[in-house]
């Protein structure tokens, strides 16, 4: 933990105070305050908010094993394709995985967590398991954006010089150069940039050698505020690779300057078309609030997918009081989209159009649930970074970080985390394949709401779901509702007779 | 995430990544089965959440453009005070003179700076008001014998700047109206004695404000078992509805909201509720906390961490309204609010997320499409008492 | 949220087809929004015994068009109608105003009510894209209220507390008929006009209340008020077109400037000071506003 004494012993003698003082206070959050005190600035914290109530719990899959109990059965050939692009784009991303990594950028996380992600999908993809990558808002590394010969084409020699420069300045930093160059300098597998309100890139590259453009409007964390990298991450590379004044925190604005409504956003969609010659495919991200409209919109702003981000949504730094109070769950959220994009649909026929979700989405089970909800893909964060050995402390917006992943105090073996990343790759793809094999299906995709019940009423009602004795919430209030008739007429009857 | 639920995602996620084969079990599975006894700890508060801005409406900066804090209590023609942040500090917590020392110098020091935030008490008060920059309440009971002219001369001693006087019963309606005579500053009245009765009365005396503490009125048998929300949600209904018959609205008296509001997140949810000043608390324990450092008589300090603290609170308070699109705390609305839970959406009236209706709407809905397709045969009291049933009345 | 314009006539005691200047404008506007279209163009030649009230009534789950001619003595009790039917969804309450719109294209407009030939002194226009409401007839600029005839209103931005000043209104006693946060704005200035008869206290009043980034025209029989937020966040700029034998002298107003060149409003082009109201009054003299 990075506090200092002087902070845990004032932590120490408020609590005492709290104690002595016979009033309600919330002592979870008790550090918030301490910090304030501390500094009087405002706290932030790392990862996803806590959600007393994040409905995949009580959500099921009927029928369904995620690992078979015989062991001669098998159900590789589940068909898991996920197919990004064609509604408006020329280029379609192809891949057999409908979850990938979503985006953690360069800055937030330390270099050799960005190489063990960059050489894991690498070597997935040499496996033949093709995951998108999504670089997030502080820019791509050299090999990410010129990772191949043809993706240097369109760049100049100096400028190819000082790339490969500044990646040798990189890799000298965490002392990594003695990597392999060449299995360095080659990207295999789907990226796609971010497009946020930052603008932390430096050149056309970004945009042109990516595979999809992702516009992030907000995310699941800091909903309605900017990207956030405190200054102490922000390193003399970071600074240098964002193109901002180092050790200065990155602040950046809570909403694109030009897009301010939906016109500006079909304005920037097609200014980004026109960039990539109708190419790329285009994402836009948005946090979960208002989501109905929110898709609506990007449903209308000639986009390939949309992409939404739940309140337990993680994120390097983000205000700790913002990341806990605004934003709503990810299943709750996943179903007006889903609604959203039926509606849209149900005018023209085509559905090209991708639903993404993020947020509290860790394990197979969790994927399986949000596409039968209506999910197309799913994007997964911190899964990752537990696969790298995060030990979930929540301090992302430090410089420390016991696992060497978001800080570098630690070094992080770069080898066991490809194999930490690439087992949990294989290990949730084939829990996905039994899950949907296991039901008998063809594909991930023939998942549906009748395969899921739920546990609880809430979870029934928000989701349409049946309950796990087969009644549906209707019958429930039907239920309910003859109850409270009855035991008001016996009231009232009781009522007439003692008079 | 709670720590139960970081250690099954964490087990979850580790055992994949280990092996690369599936599991046996799910991670939902257990935590399904652990999860009855986490809930017990949570509470209501943490199911309700704000929804912020996005496409459909775009986000302020709070860091490049103004947010609004500032709020002026009086109405009519009593004095006006500005508060530059909302809160005004308030809690059932005894304080000695060191504590109310390092308070009066850490709000003198926000209000020079232009933060001037408000403090209420009771008892008797060592500073006086030449040396004074921040707008104090002095706290009168009418439990005391006191005639209402001792009242107030014990005020004028110490120069409050307004009243909080707490109602007791009927004959404080005659008290109030004398003090309102005589003292020209705001006057808040502390119904949560007698809550949620005697709201017009009161108001009727051209009272500047309410103040509604909700742990007392928790505590009470009329809401016994009921959420802080509860009592919130109502004080802001009887206002409404007192105003409602009034022809002029633009003057309205002012809500005050303490009790269990100890954090920032919070503050914001009261707001949100209807609450437009929030009696905050933590600041006297961080004035209290003195006692137990090393240092304890070192007024200054505490004095400056009181401010820091502050100075914090407020860069947070700016930066909800932004990201709800709000360039003032005071438009803050309960259609802001989303919760995940049934119960905080009766308690406190507020949609659910994803139906962004109510849970009460939901059910008067079927209850009509049951009516319509002559599945059930009711009659029009019977509905409305099966709907004040499920709500829980 | 979406594209506005407007024109007014220099001299208006002339009327000239005020449609055909509109039409063009929001035409060169279109790319900006193609969801729904309206207009309002305000004729002082019209019959003055009648109030005229469009409105849209569910019948069978759908919402069909009606039009009713009130006269004045009937005005209130058919008005205390229109606001306790749930049913009904208002279109326009009007004496000068003739209010029209639909979804879809200004193409789509002009086939149905060929808006080019529609004479009048001044008139608003508007191209909706939907951030937060439905795509609707009902829902579509320029919004009208019951409170106050001919008035007029139309938006372009989001007015984020929308739901609070609603409820504040709603209190006052004041009917909403969409859920659209446009509506707020007519109803809110028709309160005040009620209240002060001042449109241009009015216009600040709302400045003052409302939070969000917004622009909006509002039109009453003889004035236009263009508007923008506190920031100035949205655009919205005006010209002036000196005329010449065939058409007269008119003042336009506009999201974009390509609107008001498509109408040779090239003079004096200018935008407003943010949160401070540009009022056209009724046969406003040039010097008057150019200063």
């Amino acid at each position: 933990m990075p506090y200092s004494k002087d902070v845990l012993d004032l932590k120490r003698h408020i609590l005492k105070a709290a104690e002595t003082s016979r009033s309600y206070f919330d002592l979870n959050k008790l550090i918030v305050d301490v910090r304030k005190v501390n500094d009087s600035e405002v706290p932030y914290s790392g990862l996803g908010a806590r959600s007393p109530n994040d409905y995949f719990p009580s959500i099921k899959i009927i029928g369904s094993e995620i690992k078979p109990k015989e062991n001669d059965v098998s159900y590789n050939d589940i068909d898991t394709t996920f197919i990004l692009g064609g509604r408006y784009s020329s280029n379609v991303i192809s891949t057999n995985v409908p979850f990938f990594v979503s985006g953690m950028s360069y800055g937030s996380l330390k270099l050799p967590a960005k190489i063990a992600l960059h050489l894991a999908l690498n070597k997935l993809a040499k496996e033949g398991i093709n995951m998108i990558m999504n670089t997030g808002e502080g820019g791509a590394l050299p090999w990410e954006l010129y990772g191949s010969e043809e993706s240097c084409s369109n760049v100049s020699k100096k400028r190819h010089e000082s790339i490969l420069d500044y990646a040798d300045r990189l890799l000298k930093e965490h002392n990594l150069e003695s990597i392999d160059r060449d299995l360095l300098f080659s990207r295999l597998y789907p990226l796609v940039t971010q497009y946020a309100s930052g603008r932390f890139w430096k050149d056309p590259s970004y945009l042109l050698n990516a595979d999809a453009i992702e516009i992030k409007i907000g995310q699941g964390a800091k909903i309605g505020h900017g990207g956030l990298l405190p200054g102490p991450k922000v390193t003399d590379l970071v600074a240098e690779n964002r193109g901002i004044p180092s050790y200065k925190a990155a602040h950046s604005p809570s909403r694109h300057l030009d897009i301010l409504g939906p016109e500006d956003l079909v304005a920037k969609i097609l200014e980004l078309r026109e960039i990539t010659d109708w190419k790329s495919p285009i994402i836009v991200k948005v946090g979960c609030s208002h989501v109905y409209d929110d898709i609506e919109i990007i449903l209308k702003s000639y986009a390939d997918a949309a992409s939404i981000d739940g309140f337990v949504g993680g994120t390097g730094a983000a205000p700790w009081e913002l990341r806990d109070i605004i934003g709503i769950n990810t299943v709750p959220s996943l179903i007006p989209s889903r609604k959203a994009i039926e509606d849209y649909y149900s005018i023209t026929a085509k559905d090209e159009f991708k639903l993404i979700v993020h947020g509290s989405v860790w394990d197979s089970e969790r994927i399986a649930k949000c596409i039968a909800l209506g999910a197309n893909g799913v994007g997964i964060g911190t899964g990752f970074l537990l696969s790298m050995g995060c030990t979930l402390v929540q301090d992302c917006y430090t410089n420390v970080c016991p696992a060497g992943l978001t800080g570098s105090y630690e070094k992080l073996d770069i080898e066991q985390s490809v194999t930490g990343i690439v087992n949990y790759v294989k290990g949730t793809l084939s829990e996905l394949k039994n899950i949907a094999g296991s039901l008998g299906r063809k594909s991930i995709n023939d998942l549906r709401k009748d395969d899921l019940v739920a546990t609880d009423e809430l979870s029934s009602m928000l989701c349409g779901l049946m309950l796990e004795d087969g009644v549906t919430f209707k019958d429930l209030v039907k239920e309910k509702v003859k109850k409270a008739i009855d035991s008001r007429n016996r009231r009232i009857n009781e009522r007439l007779e003692n008079k | 995430m709670n720590d139960s639920d970081k250690f099954m995602i964490r087990r979850a996620v580790l055992e994949l990544a280990k092996t690369g084969i599936p599991r046996s079990a799910s991670m939902d599975d257990n935590i399904r089965k652990t999860r009855d006894i986490n809930l017990r700890a949570i509470n209501l508060w943490d199911y309700v959440t704000l929804i912020g801005a996005q496409l459909s409406r775009p986000a302020y900066d709070p860091y490049r453009e103004t947010i609004n804090l500032d709020i002026s209590i009086g109405i009519g023609k009593s004095r006006k005070i500005v508060l530059n942040i909302p809160l005004i500090i308030y809690g059932s917590i005894d304080m000695d003179s060191y504590s109310l020392d390092s308070l009066h110098l850490a709000l003198n020091r926000l209000a020079e700076q232009g933060q001037v935030v408000g403090i209420i008490l009771e008892g008797e008060i060592n500073t006086k008001k030449d040396k004074r920059k921040y707008p104090l309440f002095k706290k009168i009971s009418s439990i005391s014998e006191n005639h209402p002219g001792d009242l107030l001369g014990e005020c004028n001693e110490f120069c409050a700047d307004g009243l909080v006087f707490e109602y007791k019963d009927d004959s404080s309606v005659d008290i109030i109206r004398d003090l309102r005579e005589q003292f020209d500053g705001p006057i808040l009245v502390d119904v949560s004695n007698v809550f949620p009765s005697s709201f017009n009365s009161i108001l009727d005396l051209k009272t500047d404000g309410i103040l509604v503490d909700t742990e007392k009125i928790t505590k009470s048998s009329r809401y016994n078992g009921k959420h802080a929300i509860k009592v919130i949600c109502d004080a802001r209904n009887a206002l409404n509805s007192y105003y409602k018959s009034k022809d002029e609205s633009s003057d309205n008296a002012i809500l005050v909201i303490a009790g269990d509001v100890n954090s920032t997140g919070k503050i914001a949810k009261v707001a949100a509720l209807g609450a437009d000043i929030i009696g905050y608390s933590t600041s006297i324990l961080i004035a209290n906390s003195y006692i137990y450092s090393e240092k304890p008589y070192d007024v200054i300090s505490i004095a400056e961490s009181v401010y820091r603290h502050m100075i914090g609170t407020k860069e947070e308070l700016r930066g909800i309204p932004a990201a709800l699109g709000y360039s003032d705390f005071h438009n803050i609305s309960p259609s802001d609010l989303r919760t995940s839970s049934i119960d905080a959406s009766l308690q406190g009236n507020i949609p659910l997320e994803g139906i962004d209706k109510t849970y009460l709407d939901t059910i008067g809905e079927l209850i009509d499409e049951f009516l319509s397709n002559k599945e059930l045969n009711m009659t029009y009291s019977e509905v409305r008492d099966v709907l004040k049933s499920i709500g829980g009345e | 949220m979406c594209g506005i314009c407007a024109v007014m006539l220099e001299n208006c005691k002339e009327h000239f087809p005020i449609g055909s200047l509109l039409y063009k404008m929001m035409e060169s506007q279109q790319i900006r929004a193609q969801d729904s279209t309206g207009v309002a163009i305000f004729n002082k030649e019209t019959n003055k015994e009648f109030y005229k009230i469009d409105y849209y009534r569910k019948i069978n789950g759908v919402y069909c068009s009606f039009t009713e001619k009130v006269s004045r003595e009937r005005l209130a009790s058919s008005m205390n109608q229109l606001n306790k039917d749930p049913d009904i969804i208002l279109a326009s309450f009007a004496k000068e105003m003739n209010l029209l719109k639909d979804v879809g294209l200004v193409r789509d407009l002009e086939l149905k009510y060929k808006i080019k030939s529609v004479l009048g002194t001044h008139g608003i226009g508007h191209l909706r894209i939907a951030t937060s409401s439905r795509v609707n007839p009902y829902n579509a600029h320029p919004f009208s209220t019951t409170a106050y005839p001919d008035m007029a209103v139309v938006h372009n931005g989001e007015i984020t507390n929308y739901s609070r000043l609603r409820s504040s209104l709603e209190l006052k006693g004041y009917r909403f008929f969409s859920k659209c946060d446009s509506e707020v704005i007519a109803v809110f200035i028709s309160d005040q006009i009620l209240r002060h008869g001042d449109i241009e206290k009015a216009n600040y009043e709302f400045i003052n209340k409302a939070d969000g980034p917004f622009t909006y025209i509002v039109a009453t029989s003889d004035s236009l008020a263009l508007v923008r937020d506190k920031n100035g966040a949205r655009k919205g700029i005006f010209g002036y077109n000196p005329g010449n034998k065939d058409y007269p002298a008119f003042w336009a107003i506009a999201t974009d400037l390509s609107a008001l060149d498509s109408v040779g409003a090239t003079h004096y082009i200018e935008t407003p000071e943010p949160g401070k109201p540009k009022i056209f009054y009724n046969q406003i003299k040039m010097s008057s506003i150019c200063n």
